[in-house]
């Protein structure tokens, strides 16, 4: 699924606009990774916790929340970057840090790479702008 | 740096709204009944990198927890260690300066001395000395069942009966590095009706570890009557032993060098049948040292590597009350 595609065209919500990548699982682990690229207790955060809460009840094994702050979020995605393709992490974060022009090495390549996959979990109309 | 450790399973949870507090003191909940009580405290994050304490108090202050009688004190302790929490290398928010667990005497606590640990134990002591009973939430560096630990004198391990869980309840030496808040003022007196337990919930990040956290909690809450079985009840997720068995500490093996080994891969807990067996090398004055167990049945309590350095104890050795 691609990001930021709306209905009525491109949806750059920079507020709280989220969007994740979907987690790849790797067979026999029982741990999935959350990277939220804030602090604990800032906005990303609050929602990766709640939606962390609810996977874990529907996979029916921990799904944890690794705050990896700094540099704006670019720390958290330049680790799922360098995550090994087998890894189980996924990353969660304000939609404005994913359309960002990959001005790390490792975010660029991450975004060609194969395991490319992307939703919308929360939207916010207010700080939509079309 | 990338080091090896145990997998984290759970998540450190966010603490940030306790920061403001309605005592006084950051990260500290006073919960009160307006009825008369006992005066109840429990404490996490006494080690910054334990924080499955801190998931069950977060889960009990969300939940809005009022206690029936009394009072109850709810604190994160050492949130300065806490907050320096590295998923690449987890071991190393124990603590800022020294260990917060070993300041509780009085000579270092009204002393001079200065540290992150002591300026914030200094802060918790009116707490701590004002609590009829308290309960210190705790894991550990390697896989093991849960371990109460209930000082050096028998009525720490009468408190953790009333308690319920868990089965094996330690009776140990202390530390000669400090005396922990559990051993304080009225907890380490035996004429005192104050008591104090402090509970190894497992391997520090392993998701039964908040399970036996968040059930300790409960049952400590419905020991000293802050709860009732109606609230309790629901919320328990352990069975508990048909039988809580005491070992009681009798010596500690502590590195003599950084050439320690243990004789083989031991987990907590693990009894040694024979007298004499080898259970680690070392080496002292260009010598080999060899420990050995001391006794039949020795129970090797808590061995692990992950602070190896000379003068850390490694495993302390202890046997089970024939009487239980």
């Amino acid at each position: 699924m691609a990001f930021g595609r709306g209905d009525g065209g491109w949806v750059v919500a920079a507020a709280i606009g989220l969007c994740m990548s979907m987690p790849v699982l790797a067979q026999g682990q029982k741990t999935l990774r959350v990277l939220v690229g804030f602090p604990a207790g800032q906005t990303t955060d609050l929602v990766a916790r709640l939606i962390a809460e609810r996977m874990a009840t529907a996979l029916g094994y921990p799904v944890i929340v690794e705050n990896r702050p700094r540099q704006g979020g670019s720390l958290a995605l330049g680790l799922l970057a360098k995550s090994p393709p087998e890894a189980s992490v996924m990353t969660i974060s304000a939609l404005g840090m994913v359309t960002r022009p990959a001005g790390s090495a490792e975010f660029g390549t991450y975004l060609k790479s194969e395991h490319e996959r992307w939703g919308r979990i929360v939207r916010d109309s207010d700080a939509r702008v079309e | 740096m990338m080091t090896t450790h145990h997998p984290i399973e759970i998540s450190p949870p966010d603490l940030s709204a306790y920061r403001a507090s309605n005592c006084g003191v950051e990260f500290v909940s006073v919960l009160d009944s307006g009825r008369s009580g006992p005066n109840v405290m429990i404490q996490a994050l006494t080690h910054g990198n334990e924080f499955c304490g801190a998931i069950a108090l977060d889960t009990l202050l969300r939940e809005g927890f009022k206690p029936l009688a009394g009072k109850l004190t709810v604190a994160f302790a050492n949130v300065a260690a806490y907050a320096r929490f590295d998923f690449d290398n987890p071991d190393r928010s124990r603590y800022v300066d020294e260990d917060y667990n070993r300041v509780w005497a009085d000579d270092r606590l009204l002393g001079s001395g200065d540290s992150v640990e002591l300026r914030r134990a200094r802060e918790l002591r009116p707490f701590v000395d004002a609590a009829d009973f308290l309960l210190d939430l705790h894991s550990m560096h390697e896989p093991c069942a849960p371990i109460m630990v209930c000082g050096t004198i028998d009525k720490g391990a009468q408190f953790a009966r009333r308690i319920g869980v868990p089965e094996c309840l330690l009776l140990d030496t202390g530390h000669p590095a400090g005396l922990r808040m559990i051993e304080r003022g009225g907890f380490g007196d035996p004429a005192s009706p104050r008591s104090a337990a402090l509970i190894e919930c497992g391997q520090h990040w392993e998701k039964s570890a908040a399970d036996v956290a968040v059930d300790t909690v409960m049952r400590f809450l419905a020991a000293t009557g802050a709860a009732d079985e109606a609230y309790v009840k629901p919320r328990l997720r352990i069975t508990p032993p048909k039988e809580q068995r005491v070992v009681r500490v009798t010596e500690a093996v502590v590195a003599k060098s950084m050439a320690f080994r243990f004789a083989e891969r031991f987990r907590g807990l693990q009894i040694i049948p024979k007298a004499g067996t080898p259970i680690a090398y070392d080496e002292e004055a260009g010598a080999q040292k060899v420990w050995r167990t001391p006794y039949d049945d020795c129970v090797l309590v808590m061995p692990s590597l992950r602070h190896k350095k000379p003068g850390t104890t490694m495993v302390r050795l202890g046997r089970y009350d024939p009487a239980t």
